[in-house]
């Protein structure tokens, strides 16, 4: 009941401000080129050090997931150094108003689209694993904002396959306030090998990334 | 005959064989006999050629190889992407600030020239001679760096009751136990040939000298480990030997015990007179023209006749072509650039890792260590903090500066840097109260610096894993196009200001050797 609630409060949070990247966005602003440190130069994110694409992101996910760092459901367990850095950055965002504002500058940023890094996936496999995902992602990994699930078509096959390992070891989605990493985090348990997550990983890389 | 000075036969050579062959004339005469006085690279001037060269980033390697090629009449260009010179050779001085990504911190020791912390480049071994004839030549004034301090302490949680010990004490019974054992083997069996009497007897000698046995060859303590009470007028009694099992217990044996017995790090060491960015400032005097601060690298593409580079400068994109780009970015970095880099030298990118080591600075209002008989060097622990370092300056001053945690085994990175500055401050002060119990009134303020969370780096000395390094090292050592990958991160000994000078001279002979055939084939052409 209580996890429903939480859930209707955040869909109603999100009803209240609908204009989601609706201040004029500086591709330039100085305030978060700092960014792309890590994000890659372009926001299309950097294997060197774990960070993931931004650019072609919905500003709502983006928001959530500063949201969901500076809640510590991010970055605070033990083997999530990664996380560990974002969740300091989250935190160190001025204001509510400021998180939006980072949150639609980096949605706005135009990042190539990503190529497959993971081989050995079995992408016809994937796609039959890939099934309960598409009820919240959509079929075509582009995501659903009214369920708050991010696309991932498009996004870094090797940030997605450490996330998905994030979920499967409780690293992510532990805390029972995070309603929606707690869904995803049952979830992920039904790709409960590595070979499932990869054979996922290549039908999504199939899918090419959403149109922004 | 006419006889020639030498001075002008050496100009004689120059007007026939350009600087290196004066270099080589003045060598075999005995004129330059300084170690490491000549560059590696000898760099052919261009005589009126136009070349540019890009240079990626304003720490040692980047201001080096723009000192080098301006000489010779490269055009060159720096970008360096934060708003100072020096990359990893860091002095943190009165109202600095400190670029950690979400955690600026501002630096408040005293506005006192002696009171500095070098956050990264502290120490320089006389083994590296490059940095040395730069020293030299850039007017750098040295000092002599303690990096060995018997007095120090070694603290273990495990052996002693946690209570800290001389270093002295704990080396002089550790040898004297493994002196003893030695002098029994020596004594108790007749040794196989080709060892003679003779040699038996020297053996024991060594023994004995080595760690200052009895005539018995008994190890029953030493002076060398420090005095209980008395020794000069009074009469000297050394400490008791402690027990052997105790000082297998700690693990000062383990590593820490054989530090100093390497060529980086010495027992005896250099460092600049003032702060190890003396050596930025010299070569910023130098050059400091061709740097662009605040310029971010975005994208680096190889094209048929150089490398083109996109940037941003004030909000502004840019784009610059240069005939040859050397790159200091580090490469984990490197990898989120737009680049169009081939596949062989994207994977050898990807496989050095980046460095997570943590210094932090303390001012002390007393120089309380000084009364205690240590004057700098370095006591260890086996806390996080690792070691705490004593200046090597300012001695019987009033305050002071001391390194209070250096972090740097693989995976202690996260232990303080997952904290706020003040956690840290505050967990180092806790930690080094076990080697100095009560340190803590005398300590004013601290700095911190987490090489792997410092905007535009993101990471310390890289990190080569034996397999890695044996599949992709040489890769990263050769170009893509007219493209290098400059920087300490490309040697077998990361983190040396050293490495990142080679590393720029060896890219540098290559691109001289291609500008030479390139004038050559124009030439001929003509």
């Amino acid at each position: 009941m209580k996890t429903l609630l939480t859930l209707a409060l955040l869909t109603l949070g999100l009803g209240a401000t609908p204009s989601y990247g609706a201040p004029p966005v500086d591709v330039a602003d100085a305030r978060f080129t700092f960014c792309i440190t890590c994000h890659g130069a372009n926001a299309q994110g950097n294997p060197g050090v774990a960070a993931p694409r931004l650019g072609g992101l919905p500003a709502w996910h983006l928001e959530n997931q500063l949201r969901a760092f500076r809640a510590g459901w991010r970055g605070v367990a033990e083997a999530d150094e990664h996380g560990d850095v974002m969740r300091t950055m989250a935190l160190a965002l001025g204001d509510d108003a400021e998180l939006r504002e980072a949150a639609a500058w980096a949605a706005s940023l135009e990042a190539p689209a990503p190529a497959p890094t993971l081989t050995g996936g079995d992408p016809r496999r994937g796609k039959t694993l890939y099934a309960p995902c598409a009820a919240c992602h959509g079929t075509q990994g582009e995501g659903v904002a009214a369920l708050e699930a991010p696309p991932l078509a498009g996004q870094n096959d090797w940030y997605l396959e450490a996330q998905l390992e994030h979920y499967a070891a409780g690293r992510r989605g532990f805390d029972p306030a995070d309603t929606r990493g707690q869904q995803m985090r049952a979830l992920a348990g039904t790709l409960s090998t590595a070979r499932d997550r990869r054979d996922v990983l290549a039908y999504l890389a199939t899918l090419g990334a959403p149109a922004p | 005959m006419a006889t020639v000075s030498r001075r002008r036969f050496l100009e004689l050579v120059g007007a026939a064989g350009g600087s290196g062959a004066v270099y080589r004339v003045a060598s075999a005469l005995g004129l330059m006999a300084t170690p490491g006085a000549a560059p590696l690279a000898q760099l052919a001037p261009l005589q009126g050629a136009k070349r540019k060269v890009l240079i990626l980033g304003a720490g040692i390697g980047g201001l080096t190889a723009a000192y080098e090629l301006r000489k010779v009449g490269y055009d060159c260009t720096i970008l360096e992407s934060s708003s100072r010179a020096g990359g990893r050779n860091l002095t943190l001085r009165h109202g600095d600030r400190v670029d950690e990504l979400g955690q600026t911190q501002i630096c408040r020791f005293d506005d006192n020239e002696d009171l500095y912390f070098n956050a990264g480049a502290a120490r320089i071994p006389p083994d590296h001679t490059l940095l040395m004839s730069y020293c030299r030549t850039l007017g750098v004034e040295l000092q002599l760096w303690n990096n060995d301090n018997r007095n120090a302490y070694y603290q273990d949680d495990n052996a002693f009751g946690g209570k800290p010990v001389r270093q002295r004490q704990y080396i002089a019974d550790t040898r004297g136990f493994m002196s003893e054992l030695l002098a029994k083997s020596v004594s108790a069996t007749a040794l196989d040939a080709p060892i003679s009497e003779i040699d038996t007897e020297r053996l024991l000698a060594l023994a004995k000298a080595f760690g200052d046995l009895d005539d018995n060859h008994l190890y029953a303590g030493s002076s060398r480990g420090g005095y209980k009470r008395g020794s000069f007028v009074l009469h000297g009694e050394h400490h008791t030997p402690f027990d052997f099992s105790e000082l297998m217990d700690a693990s000062f044996w383990r590593w820490a015990m054989h530090f100093n017995e390497g060529s980086d790090q010495a027992g005896t060491m250099l460092t600049a007179k003032g702060g190890m960015d003396h050596i930025v400032n010299g070569f910023m005097r130098e050059v400091g023209d061709l740097v662009k601060l605040n310029a971010w690298v975005k994208g680096v593409e190889l094209t048929a006749r150089g490398v083109r580079v996109s940037y941003i400068e004030k909000g502004e994109r840019k784009t610059e072509e240069g005939d040859f780009v050397l790159n200091s970015i580090p490469t984990h970095l490197l990898l989120g650039l737009r680049h169009n880099f081939p596949k062989d030298y994207v994977e050898a990118l990807a496989a050095p890792k980046r460095g997570e080591l943590f210094k932090m600075g303390l001012q002390a209002s007393k120089r309380f260590w000084e009364d205690d008989r240590i004057y700098g060097g370095i006591s260890w622990t086996s806390q996080p903090i690792t070691q705490i370092w004593y200046p090597n300056h300012g001695f019987h001053s009033e305050k002071g500066i001391l390194l209070g945690a250096y972090t740097f085994f693989p995976g202690a990175g996260a232990y303080f840097t997952k904290m706020t500055p003040e956690e840290r401050y505050r967990e180092v002060l806790r930690q080094g109260d076990k080697i100095h119990p009560g340190w803590a009134q005398y300590i004013e303020n601290g700095i911190s610096v987490a090489w792997h969370r410092m905007n535009h780096m993101m990471g310390c000395s890289a990190e080569w894993s034996g397999e890695d390094a044996e599949k992709h090292f040489q890769r990263l050592l050769k170009p893509a196009g007219r493209h290098y990958v400059i920087g300490d991160q490309v040697t077998y000994h990361t983190g040396w200001q050293e490495g990142a000078m080679r590393s720029a001279h060896l890219a540098m002979a290559d691109i001289n050797q291609r500008v030479q055939a390139e004038l050559r084939g124009d030439a001929q052409n003509a």
